[in-house]
C-alpha cells in the first residue's frame, strides 16, 4: 500500500540522511548547553563505560518515580567485579580493541543467572549485556560476523540508502523525547537513533524498520556509542531471536500471542480477561514490539533487559515476563470492568518494587520451565512404551 | 462509570490513518482535552480510551480504538476493525502523501469491519500549521463525498473541531439506519476479536 516509486524512495531517503548528516560530534552538541552539575543525566554515549560514569538514568522520560534500583548486597559492584564473566576489570566498552570475554562456563551460570536477578549494577550493565550476547554469538552455530566485521558493514549501511528512511524520520522526533539526549531535532541523539535504525533496516532487509524498533535503540544508546548500539541490537536479532517479533504480517508474533492465551486462559485472570472480551495481542504487542520500554518505569525495563541478556530463552522470558506484569495487576484487574481493565493493561504499569516483580519472573520462568522438561518426558516415555 | 452505565448505548470507532498524521493527537484531545507534543510517541498496535458523550440529547459511550499507522501493522491492526460503527480516518493537511492514502484506507475499513456500513468521516489534522498547508478545503470534501463521508479539519494543538468530528461521526451513525435504529444501536458491542480467530458471526460483548 505504503511502496511508493523508487526513484522517490531515493529522493527522499537522500533528503533524510543528508538532513541528518552533520559533522560528526559522537551528539556532544546535545551536552554543550547543559550545566552538568545540575542536571541527573546518563553518560554521554561515546564516552568509555567504566564504573561510575553511567549514573542513574533518571532524566528518561517516564512518568512516576525513580527509585535508584535497589541492590541487596551493598557490593554488588564489587560482586560484579569478580564475576566469573569478566577477565580483567573495568573493561571499556567499546573500544578499538574490544574486551575478550570468556565463554560463560556452565559451573558459574546458575550463580550468574542468581546474581542477574537481583539486578546488575548500572555501572557493569553495558559490559555485561554486551558480555552475555558476544558469549551467544560465539557459541553459536552459524558463523556470526565479529563485532569489528560489524562495525565495518555499519560504515557501508551509514552511506547506502534505505527504503524505511523517512518512516524512521517520522518516528525519531517522537521516541522519549523527554530524554536530554533526544531533544534536538536531527542531530545529537536523534541523528545517532536515526542512523543506527537506518542500518538495522539495512541490515535485516526481509524485515525493514518496524515501529517500536526505536524504543530499543534510545535504549541501547544510553550505554552504547552508535557503532556498539547497532552491533548490540545486531546480536539481540540474532542471539535472542527478536527479529521473529518483526516479520512482516507478525505470523511468529501472533503465534506467540497464542501460546499466551492457551497458558493465560487456565489461569483465574485469563479467564475474567477473557469473559471481557480481552485478548493478549491487545496489551502484548506494544509490550513485546518495545521490549516493555512503553510498559513499565526505565528502571524497572533495565531489569528486565538485564535477564533478557543473559538467557536464550526468548520465548519463555517473554512469556514469564508478561505473566509477572499482570500478577503485578491482578486485584486491580480482576474487579475492572472492560474499559478500566483495558486501561490499566494500556498504560505504564507502576512497579513499587523491581526485586518482587523480578522474584514472580523468576517464579514464573521456573514454572514454564518445568512444565516443557515435563512434556518433554512425556513424550519421550510414549515413545518407549509404544516400542 | 460504573452500574448506571450499563444502559448507555456503547459505539466501538476507529482512529485510522497514515502514520504521524495526528491520530493520538486528537485521542487525547477528545478524551482528556490534553495536548503535549513533548509526550508523543508512536502507538505499537493499538491504544484504547473510552468517553461518554451526549449528542442529540442521547448519551453514548463511545470505545475509541486508536490504531497504529505504520502500514506494517495493518496485519494487526484489522483485526480490531470489526464490529466497529464508524471510523474517523485521519490525513495530515501539510502532507499530500497522506491525502492520497485515503481511498486505501475506506477500501481496508470495508474489506475488515464486519459490518459493510461504517459510518466514516475524513478529519484533515494539523489545521494550524497553517503556512504549510498542501490540501485545500474543496479538494477535501470532495474526497470525502465521493466515498459518502463527512469531511471536517481539524488541530489537536488548538483543540479546533476535535469534538465536534467525533459528534460528527455519532451523528452520522445514528442517521445510519442499517447501525442504528429505534434509538439504540444494533450491535452494542466492544468486540474485541482475537488476532486470527474471526469467525463469522462471532461477537464477543465486551460491556
Amino acid at each position: 500500500m505504503d511502496e511508493p516509486r523508487s526513484d522517490s524512495v531515493q529522493d527522499a531517503s537522500l533528503r533524510v540522511r543528508s538532513a541528518y548528516s552533520q559533522p560528526d560530534s559522537g551528539a556532544l552538541e546535545d551536552w554543550q548547553d547543559l550545566d552538568l552539575a545540575h542536571i541527573d543525566r546518563c553518560g554521554p554515549p561515546n564516552l568509555h563505560l567504566t564504573p561510575g560514569t553511567a549514573s542513574t538514568r533518571t532524566a528518561f522520560s517516564s512518568p512516576g518515580s525513580h527509585p535508584p534500583a535497589k541492590h541487596s548486597a551493598p557490593s554488588s559492584g564489587q560482586q560484579w567485579q569478580s564475576s566469573p564473566t569478566q577477565t580483567q576489570a573495568p573493561p571499556t566498552f567499546p573500544s578499538q580493541n574490544p574486551p575478550k570475554y570468556l565463554p560463560l562456563p556452565c559451573i558459574c551460570l546458575l550463580l550468574l543467572t542468581h546474581r542477574t536477578f537481583k539486578g546488575i549494577p548500572d555501572c557493569w550493565r553495558a559490559s555485561a549485556w554486551h558480555a552475555f550476547l558476544s558469549a551467544s554469538a560465539s557459541a553459536s552455530a552459524h558463523n556470526r560476523k565479529s563485532d569489528a566485521e560489524l562495525a565495518c558493514l555499519y560504515k557501508v549501511y551509514i552511506a547506502t540508502p534505505s527504503i524505511y528512511d523517512v518512516q524512521i524520520d517520522l518516528d525519531v522526533p517522537r521516541t522519549v523525547q523527554g530524554h536530554v539526549l533526544f531533544r534536538h531535532r536531527y542531530s545529537g541523539g536523534q541523528r545517532l537513533l536515526f542512523q543506527v535504525l537506518h542500518s538495522i533496516s539495512l541490515m535485516f532487509p526481509h524485515i525493514g524498520y518496524v515501529q517500536g524498533m526505536a524504543s530499543l535503540v534510545a535504549t541501547l544508546l544510553c550505554y552504547y556509542n552508535e557503532e556498539s548500539a547497532f552491533i548490540m541490537l545486531v546480536r539481540m536479532f540474532q542471539e535472542r531471536h527478536l527479529d521473529r517479533l518483526y516479520e512482516p504480517g507478525f505470523t511468529s508474533l501472533k503465534s506467540i500471542f497464542e501460546d499466551f492465551n492457551s497458558k493465560l486462559s487456565t489461569r483465574k485472570l485469563g479467564k475474567i480477561l477473557n469473559s471481557l472480551g480481552i485478548h493478549p495481542s491487545i496489551y502484548l504487542t506494544t509490550w513485546y514490539l518495545t521490549l516493555f520500554n512503553y510498559s513499565v518505569p526505565f528502571h524497572t525495563q533495565l531489569r528486565m533487559w538485564d535477564i533478557f541478556m543473559l538467557l536464550d530463552d526468548p520465548d519463555s522470558l517473554l512469556q514469564a515476563t508478561s505473566l509477572a506484569l499482570l500478577h503485578s495487576l491482578k486485584h486491580q484487574l480482576v474487579n475492572a470492568d472492560f474499559e478500566r481493565a483495558m486501561d490499566l493493561l494500556s498504560k505504564r504499569v507502576l512497579i513499587e518494587n523491581d526485586d518482587v516483580l523480578m522474584r514472580r519472573v523468576k517464579i514464573e520462568l521456573n514454572a514454564i520451565e518445568s512444565e516443557s522438561i515435563r512434556r518433554k518426558f512425556a513424550i519421550r516415555f510414549d515413545r518407549l512404551r509404544e516400542s | 462509570m460504573r452500574a448506571d452505565t450499563h444502559d448507555i448505548p456503547t459505539l466501538k470507532v476507529l482512529l485510522v490513518g497514515n502514520s504521524n498524521v495526528g491520530k493520538t493527537a486528537i485521542f487525547e484531545r477528545f478524551v482528556d482535552d490534553f495536548y503535549d507534543p513533548e509526550t508523543t510517541t508512536a502507538t505499537i498496535g493499538v491504544d484504547f480510551r473510552s468517553k461518554i458523550v451526549e449528542v442529540r440529547d442521547t448519551k453514548v459511550k463511545l470505545n475509541i480504538w486508536d490504531t497504529a499507522g505504520q502500514e506494517r501493522f495493518r496485519s494487526l491492526t484489522s483485526s480490531y476493525f470489526r464490529n466497529a460503527l464508524g471510523a474517523l480516518i485521519v490525513f495530515d493537511l501539510s502532507v499530500y502523501e497522506t491525502f492520497e492514502q485515503l481511498p486505501l484506507w475506506f477500501r481496508e475499513l470495508r474489506t475488515y469491519s464486519s459490518d459493510q456500513q461504517v459510518a466514516t468521516v475524513v478529519v484533515g489534522a494539523k489545521l494550524d500549521k497553517v503556512g504549510s498547508r498542501v490540501v485545500n478545503r474543496s479538494e477535501g470534501m470532495a474526497m470525502a463525498d465521493k466515498n459518502g463521508a463527512g469531511y471536517i479539519e481539524v488541530s489537536a494543538k488548538t483543540g479546533v473541531g476535535v469534538v465536534e468530528a467525533f459528534e460528527m461521526l455519532i451523528g452520522r451513525i445514528m442517521d445510519t439506519p442499517a447501525l442504528w435504529k429505534d434509538g439504540d444501536v444494533l450491535a452494542r458491542t466492544d468486540s474485541v476479536v482475537a488476532v486470527d480467530q474471526v469467525e463469522e458471526g462471532t461477537r464477543y460483548c465486551g460491556c
